[in-house]
């Protein structure tokens, strides 16, 4: 079994997009994730949409690579599409056999919550493709710095984050040693009973977390050879500094929300 | 630094482990150490109290110049302060790359060390120049093969200008080349006035140092320069080490009545042997071993096969490989890091189709998902880190898996689990958590989980890296007899010296096979150059031969001393 | 077994976790997210062969194995951190809060409790209470979250909590307690040593 890892699929480029401050990007791509769920007419759809293929534009990324991405969501987006026409029941009858029934209402519905959905997976796809998993953490970081002023590990926490998308890859390999080990002596995750398959779910899921163990304790004293003691008494490489662009860039977010309540 | 009657448990009441036992050392500034010893005798504890990452339970330590533990117990500042000035590199690289970035993996100790952005710049630089990564700054290191792995995790220890700098076992994942670069960079730091500590299981690695010293079951047992210290070879082959080639070859030639004298030293060897090695060249090339022809059935046909990986690119893991394996024969494959064994010997064992060509085992060909599965348990894996596929509670139900799960009944399956176990000499370890084992009887364990299926072809992954020269001979004696027993053998090795000794050679160059044949025809002088240019090199009785200017091309050390003093005598 | 990743091993120890996190419980902690991670991402698969968007995935074991080895609070960070990483997969924000709700909900109370009492009954006491706040949330976010995501009306997702609903939540709880407890066994070994 080959693992295809959907992290770290940065795609170096000198666009602005690249060039913000992770801080501005972070807090746009939720902006605009959440808005979407306030999207519910075609002007606002629209709207949504323009801001999206702009954002590709300027992020300089090749649009397959961004395409990619809405065709992995494609599946939920075909199902999400089939439950509304189903269940959304408003407006004139179009085709009514037997339980089934759908609705002028329903096929809008169908549309419109879909269409929606995938600026949302463009915003995310954009956020992940043109920022570094250092710099998500840098902003994982700023994000939890009112924690640590109130004492709470804070730091601490965005170190656990930045790790953690470290050894994914590393665990990763592990697993699929494991999986590679059994199937290789006749067993694995194999098709059959679902009784079968979760049994042969224990002993992997076991090896990784013992392994993880193992991993832990040298990781550990790694860190402490290298004197991590703590976020508060690191300097940083690269200190983030909010630039000019980065405050054009959170007004042109906050036109975008002003437009979107003002289309209605 | 100082250690004084350091001693070290793990664990506490009866299962607890004296991973250092009274150990007395003292390491003056700016030299260089080379630290021996068998798998489990505490290099790597050793390693971790020099570097202040633990704490002994009794005995003094001064690091640094600062006192950090003494008869009160531990100072937890003045361990602060000492482990800002010194730097370890640990045996497994990957657990010590913090980021998801090479550069910012290299600057995450000097972030810590709270040093102005500008210096961090600067020192990344410079560090990563020094092991030549500068290519791969922007890199991700899962990415990276694991010498190279080994390279940014030493340029991350160095970019905090340490004054000692621990290095354990840099070179065992290693090819040739690498393992030369990193010697390279000892030397370099040593002349920068840095204190280097390097422990390592190639014995040849300690001339180079100004002392060795040899550890067993926690003490020091031998301490002083390198010749006095390989001298006495009966000594260090009661803890399980060998000697270096040269002081071997020396003994060897002594044993056969050669009027050689004993020494380490390459360049005092040579000269001795100047006259034999005239009077061997006069008596003209002896005949090379005729090259074993294989026809008879293939157990193995790779015809034509290009694999890559998902998501890499479309750069290929394996381009166009093809090559048989004759039933019963040994093979050895060799190739510098990343250029595609491990995939191979995946593709070989049925776990993975092959994008193009075809793989036929036991005259069943892999690319059809159900034919995969009837191979699995005919071809054994013992996979690149065996210690990484243990996965049950204990050593019996990890070593029974393979044959329960094919439906055999009880009774043969016990059998099995304790013919296997007794092979590999783990009997009587049954009902121990595989958890708990030492890393060299965790490889045994995995390995006899495979022999218990009693696989036709047995495909090996490096089955010896990370191990002691007994663990190394006790890993070979197994093979030797399980192939007498008309199993065969794929091994992937990095050492040279263990690919000589198979009956094929396949050689691996960036996905491709740049070589086969016998050991005679891929090991040839003329050949030198090739092998150098892809991280690989001749076996060293070779290249002596060839220094000495013998006709006759010796594979191994006993070839060797035939050559020299055979007919002589 | 002891309740913190601090506490247990180390008179061997030479750093001192003032204030914030010892390196071993940030080292640990990150570990099993990432164990989580590769759960959520990998090893999925389909609960009824054939419909294969009823997912199960087995990322909450991880982090009931966390909870009840380290407590609430490593548990509760094991299970948020790494759902974050359903932002960037098909599921986005909804996903991620569907996914955190869940496994919260069956980590919290089920560590609070085995916290409490660190016996075999307190893990099963502990499994059993966190299945039924489980079911609860899982129920009641379908019931507020799904209709501003999909549109669908209130009334149409919450005819489907007995069909639908109810027994495949159920079905995922009562996988998620069992493996976790036959994974518990081997790993505890590990984690003694
Ligand atoms: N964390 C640990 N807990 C318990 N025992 C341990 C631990 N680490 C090491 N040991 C035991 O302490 C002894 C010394 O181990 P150490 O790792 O120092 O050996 P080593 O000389 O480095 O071996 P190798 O050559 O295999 O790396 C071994 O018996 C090992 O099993
Ligand atoms: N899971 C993977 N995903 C993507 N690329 C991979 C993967 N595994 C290996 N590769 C790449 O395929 C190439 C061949 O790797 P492989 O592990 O077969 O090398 P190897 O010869 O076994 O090296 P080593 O001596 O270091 O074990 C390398 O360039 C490596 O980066
Ligand atoms: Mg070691
Ligand atoms: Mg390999």
């Amino acid at each position: 079994m080959a693992f295809k890892l959907s992290l770290g699929q940065y795609w170096p480029s000198e666009s602005i997009l690249h060039h913000l401050d992770p801080r501005t990007k972070v807090g746009g791509a939720l902006v605009i994730m959440a808005s979407v769920f306030f999207v519910d007419t075609l002007p606002r759809l629209a709207l949504g949409w323009a801001v999206a293929l702009a954002l590709v534009a300027l992020s300089r990324v090749p649009a397959g690579k961004v395409l990619g991405s809405v065709r992995a969501a494609l599946l939920m987006l075909t199902l999400l599409s089939v439950c509304n026409l189903l269940l959304v029941r408003s407006g004139e009858v179009l085709v009514s056999c037997g339980i089934v029934t759908i609705t002028s209402g329903g096929v809008r519905a169908a549309m419109l919550y879909s269409l929606r959905l995938v600026v949302a997976v463009i915003a995310a796809a954009l956020l992940l493709l043109t920022t570094t998993p250092t710099e998500l953490t840098d902003a994982f970081d700023a994000a939890l710095a009112p924690l640590s002023r109130l004492g709470l590990p804070g730091h601490e926490l965005a170190m656990v984050f930045s790790l953690m998308l470290r050894f994914v890859p590393t665990l990763a390999d592990d697993a699929s040693a494991v999986i590679d080990a059994q199937t290789a002596r006749g067993g694995g995750l194999a098709e059959g009973p679902l009784v079968k398959r979760i049994r042969s779910v224990v002993p992997v899921v076991a090896a990784l977390l013992a392994g993880s163990l193992r991993h832990a304790e040298d990781l550990s004293r790694a860190l402490d050879a290298r004197c991590y003691e703590g976020g508060a008494a690191r300097s940083h490489w690269h200190p983030l500094h909010m630039k000019m662009r980065d405050w054009v860039a959170l007004a042109s977010m906050a036109l975008y929300v002003a437009a979107l309540i003002l289309l209605g | 630094m100082s250690l004084r009657h350091v001693t070290l448990c793990y664990g506490s009441g009866p299962g607890a482990v004296t991973a250092l036992d009274d150990v007395t050392l003292r390491v003056r500034s700016g030299e260089r150490i080379c630290i021996l010893g068998a798998n489990g005798s505490g290099k790597s504890t050793l390693a971790s109290v020099i570097c202040g990452l633990l704490a002994p339970d009794e005995g003094e330590v001064v690091l640094a110049g600062e006192r950090a533990m003494g008869p009160n117990g531990a100072d937890l500042n003045a361990y602060r302060r000492a482990r800002r000035r010194i730097g370890l590199v640990f045996q497994n690289p990957e657990d010590q790359i913090v980021t998801s970035i090479v550069e910012e993996d290299v600057a995450f100790g000097p972030e810590n060390l709270g040093l102005p952005s500008e210096e961090i710049g600067i020192r990344v630089a410079r560090e990563l120049g020094r092991v030549a990564m500068s290519g791969y700054a922007r890199s991700d290191p899962a990415r990276l093969s694991g010498g190279q792995r080994q390279l940014v995790a030493i340029a991350g220890a160095m970019a905090m200008e340490p004054r000692v700098l621990v290095l354990d076992e840099p070179g065992a994942l290693l090819d040739v080349r690498g393992r030369c670069g990193i010697m390279r960079v000892m030397e370099q730091l040593k002349e920068a006035g840095t204190t280097v500590i390097h422990i390592t299981h190639f014995v040849d690695e300690g001339l180079a140092a100004d002392r060795v010293i040899v550890m067993d079951c926690g003490r020091v047992v031998l301490d002083g320069a390198p010749e006095q210290v390989f001298s006495q070879g009966d000594e260090l082959a009661a803890r399980g080490l060998e000697l270096p080639f040269t002081a071997r070859l020396a003994r060897a030639l002594r044993e056969r009545d050669a009027c050689v004298p004993w020494t380490c030293d390459e360049g005092e060897l040579r000269a001795a042997l100047a006259p034999l090695a005239a009077r061997a060249a006069a008596a003209g090339g002896g005949p090379r071993a005729p090259a074993t022809s294989h026809c008879g059935d293939a157990a193995a046909r790779v015809d034509r096969v290009s694999y890559s990986y998902h998501g890499a690119d479309g750069r290929r893991a394996l381009e166009d490989v093809s090559f048989d394996v004759a039933r019963g024969a040994s093979v050895a494959l060799i190739g510098q890091t990343g250029s595609g064994k491990s995939t191979l010997v995946r593709l070989l064992c049925a776990l993975e189709a092959p994008d193009r060509g075809r793989i036929v085992v036991n005259g069943i060909d892999t690319s059809g998902k159900r034919d995969r599965r009837r191979l699995h348990g005919a071809v054994g894996y013992v996979m690149q880190h065996p210690e990484r596929q243990l996965f049950a509670e204990t050593v019996l139900e990890d070593v029974a898996y393979g044959p329960a799960n094919r439906g055999l009944s009880d009774d043969e399956v016990q059998e099995r689990c304790a013919r296997a176990l007794k092979l590999v000499g783990l009997e009587g370890r049954e009902d121990a958590s595989p958890f708990r084992l030492s890393g060299g009887q965790q490889r045994l364990c995995a390995i006899a989980g495979v022999l218990a299926m009693q696989p036709g072809i047995l495909v090996l992954d490096e089955p010896t890296a990370g191990l002691d020269p007994r663990g190394r001979e006790q890993i070979e004696r197994i093979l030797d007899d399980i192939r007498r027993s008309g199993t065969t053998i794929v091994r992937v090795t990095h050492s040279i010296d263990a690919a000589a000794r198979a009956e094929q050679v396949i050689v691996l160059s960036e996905a491709r096979v740049l070589m086969r044949g016998t050991p005679e025809e891929v090991f040839a002088p003329a050949y030198e150059n090739v092998l150098r240019d892809t991280g690989l090199g001749l076996p060293t009785a070779l290249r002596w031969a060839m220094a000495l200017g013998l006709q006759a091309e010796p594979l191994t050390m006993e070839a060797l001393v035939d050559c020299l003093v055979g007919e002589a005598v | 077994m002891a309740a913190h990743p601090d506490a247990r091993h180390d008179t061997h120890s030479t750093t001192a976790a003032v204030g914030g996190w010892s390196t071993k419980r940030i080292a640990i902690t990150a570990l099993f997210c990432a164990v989580a991670t590769i759960c959520t991402l990998f090893i999925e698969f389909p609960i009824l062969p054939g419909v294969t968007f009823l997912k199960y995935d087995p990322s909450a074991i991880p982090a009931l194995i966390a909870g009840f080895a380290f407590g609430p609070a490593t548990g509760a960070v094991v299970s948020i951190l790494p759902n974050l990483v359903h932002i960037a997969t098909q599921s986005g924000i909804y996903g991620t809060v569907m996914a955190i709700i869940a496994t919260l909900s069956l980590v919290l109370p089920a560590s609070i409790v085995h916290r409490r009492d660190a016996t075999i009954r307190g893990a099963v006491m502990g499994l059993a209470v966190g299945a039924v706040v489980c079911l609860a949330c899982c129920i009641l976010a379908n019931i507020v979250v799904t209709p501003i995501y999909m549109g669908a009306p209130r009334e149409a997702v919450i005819e489907m909590i007995v069909p639908i609903l109810l027994p495949f939540n159920l079905f995922k709880i009562i996988i998620n307690c069992v493996v976790a407890a036959l994974v518990y066994k081997p790993v505890s070994k590990a984690l003694e040593n």
